[in-house]
């Protein structure tokens, strides 16, 4: 928008320039063209003169002379007042011209002071612009390097708790496997000695509850919910007491003096 | 064909062995078999014709005494497993029964069916019934009347060789004819 | 994390999948007397002992290794038996109560829980001290292992000595052991298809004795019996109604091909229930009576098929697997049938169909297997095999894990069949 009207001045401001420059020109050659017309007149007067007349004629041509000499000074001096009329013409003239130069100088110069304003004044927008284009990448990149170190924290911060987490977890496997190696020792040891009796139903849902000292031997057994008939509870039983003493884990921290047991034999 | 040639190869065997035999027995009822022997083939079946064909060459009454003889003491036919076709190796021994049959009101016999061991017992017991009575109809085919035949299967209970082979087997897979 | 996996592990707690299928490991001591023989004492002691061990589900301790032989409950010191791996105990003694009268008192106990389980008296005279053995045994297995007893049941088959003209053939009845034998019927022409009527009192069976098949039913106790069927041709297969007002059988008649009738064996009705020119036979009662299954070949190959007895229609097959399923015996509930199938290398053996599946398991493992009998509590079948060329008796659990040969029994022997549960 700004631009739009910085560019519709210059146009007419060169417009201007250009019609004031044209006047200048016409005022000058018309002067000139003036003094040349006169000079012309003088030299062809000078050739048609004679003798007894010479008196007269040098009378005369004293009185012409004299009256020359007072037209020479008198053109002379009217030479001189055009000349210098003249003069003061082309001084005006150059005045006016200087003027005008001046002007159209003054004139360019503002253009240009305007044109260089805008100019300035463009540069200045697109300083900020880019100024703010500038702070905008910055603030951008700001971001991005903030972000990256976050991220990079973070990751920092999650490769520490994977590498605690696996130190944890293989600290876990350790206690699970051998919790598991226990349970297996217990589970191969009873399944071995539970002679399943043949009214075994399918679906066999039986739980006990098995009290055991450190030395794997059992102190008591409890059958608790159980949908097998007698023999096959009594067959359960008989397979814990069987299996006494129970195998020892392979870490004593494992010891639990209470077992459960859920039989739910495979079909 | 082969076996037309078999039959017509025994057949001069017989006539040979007959000539040279010198006092060929003669059981009663066994000349007028023979005579009837032929009659009867020509209204018989397939079987018949074609054995009647191969017997009656020539000189029928000389050598025919001797081979029906020699045919009915065979008193056993066999069969294939699980099946109870009488299969015609066994068409001219049910012939020379058949008409022996037809031509005497008076004779009656037994036919016993029997199975191999392979399968249960009342199965078998089944395929000796139906073994005999596939006897039977060839016999009846012949002349023979109903009420001169009486049937009984035994199943595998009474092998006539014991033994748990195909050898064995297909011995005691037969139709024993009972007089 | 750390306490709530802590947690976890306080909790032991496992899971049993499965069991073993090996013996139950019982040591029966000797029992005692005043007044009687060892070998007496052994008749009730050795039957014991045999019963558990031929059932394929125990084990027992040789006398010579037991620490102690108890013979009174107070007497037990279960640390005794423990120390040998000893599950069960059986102590026993035997009191004179009389002339030839005795009280045989007889305990179990459960040597790891180290309690009585069973506690009885039982009164015999010394001819029937077998007899009680199988009654001990009979109790002692149902309550360690939930099966009724088989023990004191009994066995009828066929017995074939000589081959010929020579040979006889025998009824023979037996304890299910083997032993005790006692011939029913002697002929010197073949005796067939022996059927136990319902009580155990009776027995059905085809005699060739007039040279020609006829069905007799014989009382067995008394020795007496009666003509039941002699029609013109074939009188085989008798099978005994749950109910035994019937006998189910098959004649060949005047057709000359064998169908399925039933008989009411008080007034000699007959009502024929298959009519085709296949082979129907081998009639096999379902346990409420109201199905028949029989032996037909009328697909071209033996196969089982089933008819109502009620409306003497409605025949449909049951069995599809192989090209030979005969002889159907029903198991007790009703569920399976035991066949005579001919599997992969035309090999015949015994096999279970489930009824409702067609589903067929084969559980013997001879050439020629034949005559499947359930045992009345549906956990074996027994069945004939050959071995050298004659026939022999064996057993096996309808589970297919225990197959067993009835060594007592000796000859060329064939068609056993199961009796019921016998009460006496």
């Amino acid at each position: 928008m700004i631009i739009l009207r910085i560019k519709s001045f210059f146009y007419s401001f060169a417009f201007h320039i250009v019609a004031l420059t044209i006047l200048g020109l016409g005022l000058s050659f018309s002067s000139k063209e003036l003094r040349v017309a006169n000079i012309e007149d003088i030299a062809i007067e000078a050739t048609l003169i004679d003798v007894d007349d010479i008196q007269r004629e040098i009378d005369r041509l004293n009185q012409i002379e004299r009256q020359e000499e007072v037209n020479r000074i008198e053109q002379q001096q009217l030479i001189e007042a055009q000349r210098q009329q003249a003069l003061a013409e082309v001084e005006s003239e150059r005045k006016a011209l200087q003027l005008l130069q001046s002007q159209r100088e003054a004139a360019e110069q503002v253009a240009d002071q305007q044109r260089s304003e805008l100019q300035a004044l463009q540069a200045e927008q697109e300083r900020i612009a880019r100024d703010a284009e500038q702070r905008r990448i910055e603030e951008e990149q700001r971001q991005i390097q903030a972000d990256q170190e976050r991220q990079r924290q973070s990751d920092l911060q999650a490769q520490i708790q994977r590498e605690l987490d696996l130190q944890q977890e293989a600290r876990q496997a350790e206690e699970l496997s051998l919790l598991e190696e226990y349970n297996l020792m217990l589970v191969r040891r009873i399944e071995s000695n539970w002679i399943k009796p043949p009214s075994t139903i399918s679906g066999l849902m039986c739980q006990l509850n098995v009290t055991q000292i450190p030395s794997g031997d059992i102190v008591d057994v409890i059958v608790g919910d159980c949908n097998g008939d007698e023999v096959v509870i009594r067959s359960l039983e008989a397979a814990v007491l069987r299996s006494a003493p129970l195998p020892r884990p392979p870490v004593p921290s494992l010891f639990d003096r209470n077992l459960i047991i859920d039989f739910i034999p495979d079909d | 064909m082969l076996k037309k040639i078999n039959l017509l190869f025994f057949s001069l065997l017989a006539i040979i062995l007959a000539s040279c035999s010198s006092s060929p027995t003669q059981q009663d009822g066994t000349a007028s078999d023979t005579s009837n022997n032929s009659s009867s083939s020509v209204n018989g079946s397939n079987e018949s014709a074609m054995i009647s064909g191969a017997s009656g060459s020539s000189n029928p009454d000389i050598f025919e005494d001797t081979s029906t003889q020699e045919v009915l003491s065979n008193l056993l036919i066999y069969f294939d497993f699980d099946q109870s076709d009488v299969n015609p190796e066994f068409n001219s021994t049910l012939l020379a029964h058949g008409n022996r049959l037809a031509n005497n009101s008076s004779i009656t016999i037994r036919l016993e069916g029997h199975a191999d061991e392979r399968g249960s017992r009342e199965y078998n017991i089944g395929l000796g019934e139906r073994r005999a009575q596939a006897v039977r109809r060839l016999l009846l085919l012949q002349g023979a009347s109903n009420d001169q035949i009486t049937i009984v299967s035994y199943g595998e209970e009474r092998p006539v060789v014991i033994g748990s082979n195909e050898e064995s087997y297909s011995l005691n897979r037969r139709v024993e004819i009972i007089y | 994390m750390i306490l709530f996996s802590s947690q976890s592990l306080a909790q032991l707690r496992i899971e049993i999948r499965q069991g073993v299928e090996r013996p139950i490991q019982i040591a029966v001591v000797p029992f005692t007397s005043q007044s009687l023989s060892s070998s007496e004492i052994s008749n009730i002691q050795d039957v014991i002992q045999s019963d558990l061990i031929n059932s394929g589900r125990f084990t027992t301790l040789p006398q010579e290794s037991m620490l102690s032989r108890p013979i009174l409950p107070s007497d037990v010191d279960f640390n005794d038996w423990r120390i040998l791996d000893i599950d069960a105990l059986v102590i026993g003694r035997i009191i004179s109560s009389g002339q030839d009268q005795f009280t045989i008192h007889f305990q179990l106990f459960d040597v790891l829980r180290g309690e009585q389980l069973l506690a009885f008296r039982l009164l015999s005279d010394s001819s029937s001290f077998r007899s009680v053995g199988h009654k001990i045994s009979d109790m002692i297995f149902a309550e360690l292992t939930g099966i009724t007893g088989i023990f004191n049941t009994k066995v009828a088959y066929i017995s074939q000595l000589g081959v010929g003209d020579t040979s006889r053939y025998r009824l023979i009845v037996s304890d299910i052991d083997g032993e005790n034998p006692q011939i029913i019927a002697d002929s010197p022409q073949p005796l067939m298809s022996p059927s136990w009527s319902p009580d155990g009192t009776q027995l059905a069976y085809v005699s060739f004795e007039q040279d020609k098949a006829a069905i007799y039913i014989q009382n067995i106790e008394a020795g007496t019996r009666t003509l039941v069927s002699d029609r013109l041709g074939i009188n085989g297969a008798p099978s005994f109604s749950p109910d035994g007002r019937y006998l189910a059988l098959a004649l060949s008649r005047d057709t000359g091909n064998l169908d399925i009738y039933m008989l009411n064996i008080d007034g000699q009705v007959l009502t024929r229930l298959t009519r085709s020119p296949s082979i129907d036979t081998e009639p096999a009662w379902s346990p409420d009576g109201q199905v028949i299954y029989f032996t037909s070949d009328r697909s071209g190959n033996p196969q089982i098929y089933k008819v109502d007895t009620r409306l003497g229609g409605n025949i449909s097959r049951v069995t599809f697997e192989g090209t030979y399923n005969a002889r159907p015996r029903l198991s007790p509930d009703g569920n399976q049938l035991a066949v005579v199938h001919r599997g992969a290398n035309n090999n015949y053996r015994i096999a279970l169909v489930d009824i409702e599946s067609g589903l067929t398991q084969v559980l013997s493992g001879g050439y020629l297997d034949e005559s499947p009998s359930f045992s009345p509590n549906g956990s074996q079948i027994i069945f004939a095999t050959r071995e050298n060329g004659s026939g022999v008796l064996s057993s096996v659990s309808t589970d297919g894990r225990i197959r067993r040969k009835i060594a007592s029994v000796v000859g060329d022997v064939r068609e056993p069949v199961w009796s019921p549960s016998l009460e006496d």
